[in-house]
């Protein structure tokens, strides 16, 4: 890339070759009006925002995000004329469709609302159509409202280029076209993913989710950048809060990890979930759980716990857990309880270790997933490998993989017998990324370590942070054995990894259980000690690239609930040992 | 300085557009050294006065043939028309009524509703006949000065009338220009 | 030859509504009708969209007490959605309700009545308003921009506006209080109650000196609505109470049975329906709402000195109905006074200041219905919604409609008792309004709008054919 040097509102400014227009204005700081632009997406010139004059003697006007910067060009951003049309523009996108800002959800956070106060129009000088438009609220979290669409396209582009799941298109042309879903089905019906990219990237109130209307707008909003707790990707997230409450979960633009892109599962879930929350300590009394306080609470910890032998005890601790918890955790068993058994509440996982990067997926023709699961989580490395596959023409190969909609995006599927026969396309391939599960066999983790040095070996973790864990020196193949003392640090675990312990809770004399929420496990602990939410703590996740990510906390914990790690400082200080 | 005379009048609104006008607080005792209010929701004057008035201010849209009557009145005796509210400058929230056809729109008020006995629809000479659409006062009548708001804020409207008040037509913007 | 005057416009409730009089040959007052002259279809026009917008589209329906609607709806959400609000949300909804009660009933006693009792029903029509209050009484209409302003205040400090606000959502509200805004409040919650009381002292004064107009005025037999909790004065929560015209209570229901209990009744010459008691049938089961049908349905008020002025009230009539419509202006100043004294009360309580603002829920249940008590009455909203919460019926009973047989009743009355064919006076007619301005249709009327009345008095032949107008408008 070269530099190259503009003339634009009459001043030198510089830019690079590969730059539009829009590019160089950005870099040099002049404003530009956009709509149907939105970074990170393909930019397509459809709203006609962002005109400009360019030359001198014979004036064109061009969109700025589509027309290439080259060198001496003369351009003007901010002349009457261009002003005009702008404005022209934007009432005609008032008089198409239904903008009833009175009582809109975004009202206040919209752009086409904004530019129209920054072009200070005060009524619409066209005819107001009024078509009868649908209204889709049939998908769980998503709404889709057409009164309110101007068909800039930014989710569609989402859709395809970010989640590459091609959901959302156009239909129709002129005055009939229409945001389209699938072939003319419903949202909830539609091959949708639920990965909410184009309620987050829609500049109206067209594509909104349902669970935070009115709750407040931006200026009324705090932010907080972090990171979602949900599996071992670490997407970056932004969380939307306002007195305390989460309204919603953003995708963060800027993290290297994810790019903006969410699941479901990071989006929504954390929002959906109805959890009877513990905010007071429980003790078991004749049977029955009690409320008690912090006092109490530690006292029984010590005398029944605190009295056992090290070897007698054993500690596990949920991989959503922070390296500093996970860290201060490892102290308490070890240091504190005197025990070397301390594991993961998620049980043991295949020793080979994947040291590959995500981002490199898209620059693969080869991609291979092995014994892989991509239901439930980890859906925003689906995502990448279908981009991979529809944008870049890589191979897919899924081998014994349960990886949900990927297998129409596969050139083979095989089963693990038939793993030999990847070795070929291996060989002919340039760069290839392997992905695989936690839980795969022996003759697996042979074939894998094969290819260990040469390719992007990427390993999916059975939690949030177990790979921080792993590096913090717990033990990768741990499992309890008749413990007499359990102590299970949940915090706001899933029911699907606690069921796991269920058995082993049961055998243990003293079952102590630092959770957020009531869960599976509840039943089995003769002490609650309420935890933390994921929403509430701060941090390092590393993940399953073993980058290491800040967690920050965007709500305050309620009064009652301490953070992980001050309970196990205070724990020791009972047994009267320094924990640091 | 001699007063102006304004004139306000309300059509198919809700009327929060003159509560917001009473939403200046004390700024009205500032207000009436310059202007002399006479026809109005808010005074014992129902019609302009014969000679007119040099601002006449409109809130609600057309929503019947009334109201259309109404803003043909205000627009012969005023000098300046004002459009106030969102309903008034494109219909408003009563827009909503244009996605469906006025007789199902009564039907449903008069007829269906589910604590409704025996209903019918009121017909009568003396009451209005619904407009297919509801619109901005601008479909019947040429405005003047436009000022958007659903209601337009106290300030934005305070910040109209002194403007017309000193022979300026406002142009709203900023904090001042808002449509909710 | 018969004659109609028609008086016109009285804006109504939220839009226009006319008042005609027929007269016989002699000159006598056959019949007068009270017509309201808008519908905008609300009921209709909701179809299709999302619950949890109807709190911003319906408190659209009155800008005077948009946050009755805004709550009544919002209270048909948390239905919908199946929960039951946190304390602090219950608390800052009625906070901000206190809000809005102090705002309507001071804007319509200082603004919109006051220049009746104050300047006379006589006064030059020209100055019988409330800029005429301020030429003549500065430092009362000063307490009175005050009073209003008090209140739109506690609206805008809760939801950002002060007409239209955006605060309550299915399942709560959407901000905590703030500090700075409670001490706000606080701070001049005092002055507020004493210059209630003030208005308080002048319309009672006025009643005094006026006690056989007041005894005389549109004074008839009717059922009573409104809410209660334990006996006592509810605006927000608590059960519908109906009494007869003895007092006697006939049911006490939730709001969410309605049906079972209300129905409208609908006449060719008006837009506004007429509620009744379902049992009773109409016109014999009507009944009056608002200040004066709530003090004559509730025992006792929660606050102490709005409480010591029902005691008063009650003594009126011997513990029965007190039935004159002039009551409604005390009666609106004793409900001004228990809002302001309820304001305190909330503000008080340090749990106001919780951020356990909002029940969450995934639910749909598919219906909801909101009572409320707005300024002028009780207020239905009933939504019904499919499975995904896109609103498929809607319907509303506003609360000025529960008082329009009264409202037509008393113009009938007045019309007669004041009114011969053969000397009509601007003065005379200025009370019909008057009788309708007492139950403070939602500004419109009681603003006066009817005040230069008649706008025009057209004499028909008793063919219908116009024989003669006669125009009255002011130089």
């Amino acid at each position: 890339m070269a530099e190259i040097t503009l003339i634009i509102n009459g001043k030198k400014v510089k830019g690079e070759t590969e730059d539009t227009i829009l590019d160089v204005c950005e870099k040099n700081g002049i404003d530009v009006p956009t709509l149907c632009h939105f970074k990170g997406l393909t930019d397509v010139g459809a709203c006609r925002m962002c005109i400009v004059e360019i030359g001198e003697e014979r004036v064109a006007i061009n969109t700025a995000c589509t027309t290439q910067a080259l060198d001496g060009m003369v351009v003007k951003t901010d002349t009457e004329r261009l002003n005009n049309l702008r404005k022209i523009n934007i009432e005609l996108l008032l008089a198409e469709r239904n903008h009833f800002c009175m009582f809109c959800e975004m009202s206040g956070d919209c752009e086409l609302q904004d530019l129209a106060y920054r072009f200070k129009i005060d009524y619409i000088r066209y005819p107001l159509l009024f078509p009868k438009l649908p209204l889709d609220a049939s998908h769980k979290y998503i709404i889709i409202d057409h009164n309110r669409c101007i068909l800039c396209g930014r989710c569609i582009r989402a859709c395809d280029e970010l989640e590459a799941n091609h959901t959302l298109d156009f239909r129709e042309r002129g005055w009939q076209k229409m945001i389209n879903i699938d072939l003319n089905s419903t949202l909830r019906e539609s091959t949708c993913t639920s990965c909410g990219s184009c309620i987050q990237v829609c500049p109206t109130g067209a594509i909104f989710d349902k669970k935070s209307p009115y709750l407040g707008r931006s200026e009324e909003c705090e932010f907080t950048k972090t990171v979602c707790s949900e599996c071992s990707v670490g997407c970056g997230t932004e969380i939307v809060t306002r007195a305390n409450h989460i309204l919603r979960i953003n995708g963060n633009f800027d993290s290297d990890v994810s790019r903006g892109l969410l699941c479901d599962k990071g989006r929504f879930e954390p929002l959906y979930k109805e959890k009877k929350r513990y905010l007071k300590p429980m003790v078991r009394v004749n049977g029955e759980l009690k409320e008690s306080d912090w006092e109490e609470a530690t006292k029984i910890m010590v005398e029944k716990i605190g009295g056992m032998d090290g070897k007698d005890i054993a500690g596990l601790v949920s991989a959503r857990a922070t390296n500093e918890t996970i860290d201060l955790f490892k102290k308490l068993i070890n240091n504190v309880f005197c025990s070397e058994n301390i594991g993961m509440l998620h049980g043991p996982i295949t020793t080979i270790k994947g040291k590959g990067s995500l981002n490199k997926i898209l620059e693969s023709d080869l991609i291979i997933v092995v014994g892989a699961d991509f239901s439930k989580d980890h859906k925003v490395v689906r995502s990448l490998i279908k981009r991979a596959v529809v944008k870049n023409d890589s191979s897919l190969i899924l081998v014994n993989s349960n990886a949900n909609n990927l297998s129409s995006y596969a050139k083979l599927l095989l089963k693990k017998e038939e793993l030999e026969k990847v070795n070929e396309e291996i060989s002919m391939a340039n760069e290839v990324s392997i992905i695989f599960g936690y839980k795969i066999s022996g003759d697996v983790e042979k074939w894998i370590s094969k290819y260990g040095g040469e390719v992007n070996l990427i390993g999916l973790m059975p939690g949030t942070n177990s790979l921080g864990a792993y590096k913090l020196g717990i033990n990768r193949n741990f499992k309890p054995r008749k413990a007499r003392g359990l102590y299970i640090l949940a915090v706001d675990e899933d029911n699907d990894i606690l069921e796991n312990i269920i058995e082993e809770a049961k055998k243990s004399e003293f079952v102590v259980l630092q959770t957020s929420y009531e869960n599976v496990l509840s039943k089995e602990a003769d002490l609650i000690i309420p935890s933390m939410m994921w929403a509430e703590r701060s941090g390092n996740y590393t993940n399953m690239e073993g980058k290491t990510q800040e967690v920050n906390k965007s709500i305050t914990s309620p009064p009652e609930v301490k953070d992980d790690r001050e309970i196990m400082v205070s724990i020791a200080d009972k047994i009267g040992k320094f924990l640091s | 300085m001699t007063k102006i005379k304004i004139a306000t009048e309300w059509l198919e609104s809700c009327a929060g557009c003159h509560m917001s006008l009473l939403d200046i607080d004390e700024r009205i005792l500032e207000l009436l050294k310059y202007v002399e209010i006479t026809s109005s929701p808010l005074t014992d004057l129902k019609h302009p006065p014969e000679e007119g008035v040099d601002v006449g201010i409109l809130s609600g849209g057309i929503g019947n043939s009334d109201q259309e009557k109404k803003a043909k009145e205000m627009r012969k005796k005023c000098k300046i028309l004002v459009a106030l509210g969102d309903c008034a400058v494109f219909g408003g929230i009563c827009n909503l009524r244009n996605f469906f056809p006025k007789e199902e729109v009564l039907n449903r008020g008069f007829v269906e509703t589910e604590s409704t006995s025996k209903g019918k629809i009121p017909k009568s000479e003396v009451l209005g006949e619904l407009t297919d659409q509801v619109s901005g006062v601008n479909k019947v009548v040429k405005v003047d000065v436009y000022i958007p708001g659903c209601p337009p804020s106290a300030d934005s409207i305070y910040y109209a009338l002194t403007e017309l008040v000193n022979g300026r037509i406002p142009v709203l913007e900023g904090d001042l220009l808002h449509y909710d | 030859m018969g004659k109609k005057l028609v008086i016109e416009p009285i804006t109504r409730i939220e839009g226009h509504a006319k008042v005609t009089i027929h007269i016989d040959d002699e000159g006598n007052v056959e019949k007068s009708y009270f017509h309201v002259n808008q519908f905008r279809g609300f009921e209709k026009f909701c179809e299709g969209r999302l619950y949890f917008e109807m709190p911003q589209i319906t408190q659209r329906i009155c800008g005077i007490c948009p946050v009755s609607h805004h709550l009544a709806s919002a209270k048909a959400c948390d239905e919908i959605i199946g929960v039951e609000i946190p304390k602090t949300a219950k608390m800052l909804r009625e906070l901000m309700h206190m809000g809005q009660f102090i705002q309507s009933h001071s804007l319509h006693f200082f603004h919109l009545a006051s220049p009746d009792l104050l300047l006379g029903f006589d006064a030059d029509p020209a100055i019988r308003n409330v800029f005429g209050i301020i030429n003549k009484k500065p430092e009362l209409a000063l307490m009175a921009v005050k009073l209003r302003k008090f209140g739109q205040e506690i609206i805008e400090i809760l939801g950002r506006k002060k007409i239209h606000p955006i605060f309550a959502v299915p399942g709560g509200v959407n901000g905590a209080l703030s500090i700075k805004g409670r001490d706000k409040i606080l701070g001049e919650v005092d002055y507020i109650i004493k210059s209630i009381k003030k208005a308080i002292e002048i319309i009672k004064d006025w009643i005094g000196s006026n006690k056989e107009l007041v005894e005389n005025f549109a004074s008839f037999k009717s059922g009573y609505m409104g809410l209660v909790k334990d006996g006592a004065l509810e605006i927000y929560d608590g059960d519908v109470r109906l009494v007869d015209k003895e007092g006697n209570i006939l049911e006490e229901f939730n709001g969410s049975d309605y049906l079972n209990y209300v129905a409208e009744h609908v006449e060719d010459w008006t837009y506004l329906k007429f509620p009744y008691y379902k049992k009773m049938g109409y016109p014999e089961g009507c009944y009056r709402v608002g200040p004066l049908g709530r003090m004559n349905v509730c025992e006792k008020i929660s606050t102490p000195l709005a409480n010591e002025e029902l005691k008063k009230f009650k003594v009126i009539n011997n513990g029965k109905p007190v039935e004159a419509s002039i009551y409604y202006h005390y009666t609106r100043l004793i409900e001004d006074l228990y809002a302001a004294e309820k304001t305190k009360e909330l503000l008080e309580d340090p749990d106001i200041l919780s951020k356990d603002i909002r029940a969450e829920s995934d639910k749909i249940t598919g219906e909801g219905v909101g009572v409320i008590e707005a300024p002028r009455g009780t207020l239905f909203h009933h939504y019904k919604t499919d499975e995904n919460g896109v609103i498929k019926r809607v319907n509303l009973i506003v609360a000025t409609g529960h008082n329009n047989w009264a409202m037509s009743k008393s113009v009938d009355m007045v019309a007669k008792q004041f009114i011969s064919g053969k000397e009509i006076s601007e003065g005379l007619l200025n009370r019909v309004e008057a009788a309708i301005r007492c139950y403070d249709p939602c500004l419109s009327c009681s603003t006066h709008a009817l005040g230069q009345m008649p706008l025009y008095i057209e004499i028909h032949s008793s063919n219908g054919e116009i024989i003669d107008v006669i125009k009255r408008d002011l130089k």
